[in-house]
């Protein structure tokens, strides 16, 4: 089911429409549906996060099945994705650099569309395992 | 037939998966029709905003992850 979720959230990213939700129609309203959905995923990560540990090194709070040094792997590929969005904004029509790579302001945004599905995979599992 | 199949697995989606996704991109599609209503567009600025809000998200998360692995107790 989150499955669907990420890939309508992509549909959007790339312009397509879905549901009750506004279809953008700019550049600019594609790359806020990016950030939006980012801060979906950080706020879902952090939740899934253990904030505790018992002394015998046991999560004390149940459905947290991730260890933070994981999470913050996954917080560095989001805010990778975030910069890509951020990057492809300000990026000329022609063309420019988008994280080290020559690219565009489509496939800079594309390629952070990307890496939040990632995350979203991760994610989904780590829910599933949470359960 | 399979459309509607697809709605409802969407719908399904929805409201059962979407409990930190969903609220942020209707809080998204919510301003930029807001924006269309008052004969607008949704301008830089306002994403500007919107990114900004992701900035103190990222480091409060950050934060979070980092208290943790400080603590004696986590396991490394």
């Amino acid at each position: 089911m989150k499955r669907i979720l990420a890939v309508i959230a992509l549909a959007f990213l790339l312009g397509g429409c879905a549901a009750n939700l506004t279809k953008p129609e700019t550049f600019i309203e594609r790359a806020a549906y990016a950030e939006a959905s980012a801060q979906g995923y950080i706020k879902t990560l952090s939740a899934l996060t253990c904030q505790k540990y018992t002394a015998a090194g046991v999560c004390a709070s149940p459905g947290r099945p991730l260890h933070p040094a994981r999470s913050v792997g996954y917080l560095d590929t989001l805010s990778k994705a975030r910069a890509a969005a951020k990057i492809a904004i300000g990026m000329p029509l022609t063309g420019g650099e988008c994280l080290g790579q020559p690219s565009t302001p489509e496939a800079c945004l594309a390629l952070a569309s990307s890496m939040l599905l990632e995350v979203e995979r991760i994610l989904t599992e780590a829910q599933t395992k949470g359960k | 037939m399979a459309e509607a199949l697809m709605l409802v697995q969407f719908l399904n989606a929805l409201a059962t998966a979407g409990a930190n996704i969903l609220p942020m991109l209707e809080k998204v599609s919510t301003l930029i029709q807001k924006r269309r209503t008052e004969g607008k567009t949704f301008t830089k600025e306002d994403l500007e905003a919107l990114l900004d809000e992701g900035d103190a998200l990222e480091a409060a998360a950050r934060k979070q992850f980092q208290d943790t692995l400080s603590d004696p107790n986590t396991p490394h």
